[in-house]
């Protein structure tokens, strides 16, 4: 018959050692009890899905096939509450009983939560599993303030995403300095000021008495009696190990299950892997030496009893882009006989720290830039002696060719620290299963699939022995700057760029093109709400010149006509322009306005003054025009007044940019004669409300608009288009038009994120929208104040003589004599 | 003939940075780009279909400066003069010498195509 294994704990650990398990020949009939409701996901990644960098889906490891495909029984949802180590049966909070022959104890550990007043309070949250990101995840964003308690890494990954869903974070730390058990004071004064240049304030040295509030929380009071505000708490104070059903059922417990070297309990038919286990004393909370410990109690497990868990070298590291920070070994330096080798750049915000001893790598700190931790790691695991590279220990020589510094690595350098992957496993993995993507290499070896931070070396690694790489085509802008779009949002916020030229110095290759510097003169204008530098050489010569350029290099010339209304007198005054300047071509427009092309550039601003009209926008990503039906003004049929609403609508906002070009639609009626339902904003009205639809499309593709929302009143109505304005502008990827960023984003997500939003998210939406509002203006004013040489070609008198005297006749070129 | 020389343009402050302006001169219609430390000039005319060179985002390709045309995204070498954009050797447009002396941007005497026909 077959043994029964019963596992106490779905998480990493556990369901790691099962696998392992699977690895062996073995004789087990698996159950797996977990008290979430989840199938096995990467707890270390909720950081990143707190932050919105992945999704739910993305963390999961093992789906509910794999349970079924190894034969496993998942209880998911079942607490166990007691162990009979007699009977050797265990028994779940609900009451059922079950029986196994071996037992595994995975029960991971339980936040710490310390003794404030008021802990129980609504709002209060700690940050362990898939149920805690999610309610973080819905009570987070613009305008709500939070305060982590807890500044070591779970803290301060939590503080970092709550910041990226909109909060104002505060990080309160009992602590003199962040991360005390990875980081000296330095290296947590550093940490301490690139978080607060993030964003994020920090408060060390805090003890929190209470939480503030009636049955919500409203604040944070610490013992020196300041009370911060908060209507959302985290406690991040550390974790403890679940220990409670090892201990009533008579096994050895200190802090931790007491476990041997090959994860033996002190039964013998019991064992224990992960954060509840304590081993020399020590407890584990990473999941590196987890993973090895999965791997020797798999070994023990199926009568393979030999490998030993030998303890780790602790190592961590903090996945906060623009906080990097590394630390493993002993770094403490007042021990005897050892030195101490620093680096400390306070403009640059890095400070790396080197403990040696007899020439070896003890421990090491690195803080703001950790890009080069895996040469330390190597030096560190494998005791390297340094003697030569004394000289350069913290300046890598210079990589003279890609995959050089790869190629130096010894095939014993552990590129996976999470799942300890080598190298050469990698090679291996390359040459005899043909592994050439990640996504391959993920799959065969695991590497990468821990905290994702080798992904890069990973990458280069397979670029240089993988006869056929591929790269995944990671969605980056383009090759001048291979970022993600969201990635160079935040990067553009969080590191305060203000230029595209800034960006491409930092993040790409200094020049960038076509693709790239239109996309980035969109993101920092959106993302300082007008407030950046403007350069226009990064902007295609249709927004220099504020005109749309033709095949034969003249330009189109499309004034505003806000809801296609216009006066006797103003189509004078255009019909005038259009002889005066020859223009070839009058046409009107699909969008109810009237266009002058074939205009040669030098002519431009001299017909927007004559014209005296604002710029239409036609050329630009942007806000190009509202147009209406005639609506309850004189159609007999119309139920709204969808001319006033539509020129309101224009007039809000007219003069901004957008990710594509943004058409709007407002019709009186549902005969829809301004066809709204396929427009990017569409409002229809009807008998006492108004229909707002988004996403339409009447191009290349026919999509009918989505409903956001109905409501009763026109300035309902309005504010409701404004919400999905600005969302749009915060969130659209460049030249992603509404109809592809509703289904990319999907109108449950788009609804909730705008009309059915707290209200202090929506006023944040508003006022941003506001804010870059009052900063736009009409293009075609820079008739006034033209950028030198705008429209213009050069001119020279002659061709200029031999003394080297030149002389200019335009009268604003500087002339040099 | 005796080397050609250098006449004096227009001052460098009259480019704008990684612009281009446009010059007409002995019959030549030619796109100046002020790359920062340097100057280059080449004729203003897409070897595609005419496209205003002088109208593009200067850009890069595999290392090199270019500029891509605004009508349809070729990129055309600032140094070389040849397409490089959708196909590296595409057809090429003409270069013509060009420095930036004590601020002022010098080109090199052109003859005139009438005169060169």
């Amino acid at each position: 018959m077959k043994q029964r294994l019963a596992v106490i704990g779905n998480g990493m650990a556990g369901v790691f050692t099962v696998e392992q398990i699977l690895k062996h020949n073995h004789d087990f009939e698996i159950t797996i009890f977990g008290d979430e409701t989840h199938v096995n996901y990467n707890r270390i990644l909720l950081s990143s899905v707190l932050a919105g960098e992945k999704d739910f889906d993305d963390i999961v490891i093992n789906d509910i096939d794999w349970y079924r495909q190894n034969g496993i029984q998942a209880r998911l949802g079942l607490r166990v509450d007691s162990i009979d180590l007699a009977a050797k049966t265990i028994r779940s909070a609900q009451g059922c009983t079950t029986a196994f022959d071996k037992l595994l104890i995975a029960t991971g550990s339980s936040p710490f939560l310390p003794p404030i007043k008021g802990i129980d309070k609504n709002g209060v949250f700690v940050f362990r599993t898939m149920d805690d990101a999610k309610h973080l995840l819905a009570l987070s964003g613009a305008g709500v303030k939070a305060v982590v308690i807890g500044g070591g890494l779970l803290g301060l990954e939590a503080a970092r995403g709550l910041q990226l869903q909109g909060c104002d974070v505060t990080v309160v730390h009992l602590g003199t300095h962040l991360m005390e058990r990875q980081l000296d004071f330095t290296g947590g004064q550093f940490l301490k000021r690139k978080l607060e240049s993030l964003g994020i304030a920090v408060i060390c040295s805090a003890s929190t008495t209470a939480i503030a509030g009636e049955t919500y929380a409203e604040g944070v009071r610490l013992t020196d009696g300041r009370e911060i505000a908060a209507n959302l708490v985290v406690i991040a104070a550390g974790i403890k190990p679940n220990t409670e059903i090892a201990k009533s059922a008579g096994l050895n417990v200190n802090r931790g299950i007491v476990v041997n070297e090959y994860l033996e309990t002190s039964h013998p038919d019991v064992f224990a892997v992960g954060e509840c286990t304590e081993f020399q004393g020590q407890l584990y909370g990473l999941v590196a030496p987890l993973y090895e410990q999965g791997k020797v109690l798999a070994a023990t497990i199926t009568g393979n009893r030999g490998p030993v868990f030998s303890g780790y070298t602790p190592a961590t590291k903090l996945k906060i882009m623009g906080a990097d920070v590394f630390s493993a070994g002993d770094f403490e330096d007042q021990r005897e006989g050892v030195e101490c080798v620093r680096l400390e750049d306070p403009s640059l915000g890095i400070y790396k720290k080197l403990i040696l001893k007899d020439n070896k790598l003890e421990g090491v700190i690195l803080v703001g830039d950790a890009s080069d931790d895996h040469r330390f790691m190597d030096w560190l695991r494998n005791g390297v002696d340094l003697t030569e590279q004394r000289r350069h220990l913290l300046t890598p020589t210079a990589i003279s060719g890609p995959g050089e510094d790869v190629a130096a690595l010894p095939d014993s350098h552990t590129v996976c620290g999470c799942n300890g992957v080598s190298k050469g496993t990698i090679i291996e993995a390359v040459h005899s299963h043909g592994v050439c993507t990640l996504a391959q290499l993920k799959d065969k070896t695991r590497a990468a699939t821990g905290c994702g931070s080798c992904s890069s070396l990973c990458q280069s690694l397979l670029k240089a022995v993988a006869p056929d790489y591929a790269e995944e085509k990671a969605k980056v802008l383009c090759d001048c700057v291979k970022f993600s779009q969201d990635q160079l949002r935040e990067i553009i916020h969080t590191q305060r760029l203000k230029s595209v030229q800034e960006v491409l110095d930092i993040y790409g290759n200094g020049i960038g093109c076509e693709i790239c510097k239109p996309a980035l003169s969109y993101l920092v204008d959106v993302a300082w709400q007008g407030d950046h530098h403007e350069d226009r050489s990064a902007r295609f010569i249709n927004d220099r010149v504020h005109a749309n350029i033709q095949k034969d290099g003249t330009f189109s010339v499309i004034p505003r006509m806000r809801g296609g209304v216009t006066t006797p007198a103003e189509l004078r005054k255009i019909a005038d322009v259009a002889e005066k300047y020859n223009v070839p071509l009058v046409k009107v427009t699909g969008s109810q306005r009237i266009d002058l092309l074939g205009v040669k550039k030098e002519d431009l601003p001299k017909m927007w003054e004559d014209l005296g009209m604002r710029s239409g926008q036609a050329y630009t990503k942007g806000v190009r025009m509202v147009k209406t039906c005639v609506g309850s003004t004189f159609c007999r049929f119309g139920t709204q007044d969808s001319i006033t609403t539509g020129i309101e609508l224009e007039r809000r906002f007219e003069d901004l940019f957008t990710p594509h070009k943004t058409k709007m639609g407002v019709v009186g009626c549902p005969r829809n004669c301004a066809e709204a339902t396929v427009k990017d904003i569409g409002l229809i009205g009807q008998e006492g409300s108004w229909q707002v639809v988004v996403g339409g499309a009447a191009g290349k593709g026919v999509r009918k608009a989505d409903l956001l929302i109905t409501v009763e009143t026109t300035e309902e109505a309005l504010e409701a288009a404004a919400l999905f304005f600005q969302y749009y502008r915060e969130n659209g990827h460049y030249l992603e038009r509404t109809y592809d960023f509703v289904e990319r984003l999907g109108m449950e997500k788009v609804r909730r994120d705008t009309v059915y939003a707290t209200d202090p998210v929506k006023q944040g939406l508003l006022d941003r929208l506001d804010r870059s509002k009052e900063r736009a203006s009409d293009a075609w004013l820079e008739r006034y104040s033209p950028r030198p040489f705008q429209f213009s070609p050069i001119e020279i008198n002659g061709n200029g003589n031999s003394n080297g005297l030149v002389q200019i006749e335009e009268t604003k070129e500087k002339v040099h004599v | 003939m005796s080397n050609p020389q250098w006449v004096p343009i227009t001052s460098i402050e009259n480019l704008p940075p990684n612009e281009g302006r446009s010059l007409h001169w002995h019959g030549l219609d030619i796109a100046l780009f002020n790359l920062g430390n340097r100057v280059v000039a080449v004729e203003n005319k897409c070897p595609h279909q005419n496209g205003p060179l002088v109208d593009g985002i200067v850009s890069t390709f595999d290392g090199r400066v270019t500029v891509t045309c605004p009508l349809h995204t070729r990129r055309i070498c600032l140094e070389s003069g040849q397409t490089v954009k959708p196909a590296i050797g595409g057809p090429c447009v003409r270069t013509f010498p060009a420095k930036i002396v004590d601020g002022i941007v010098m080109m090199q005497e052109q003859r005139s195509e009438a005169e060169a026909a």
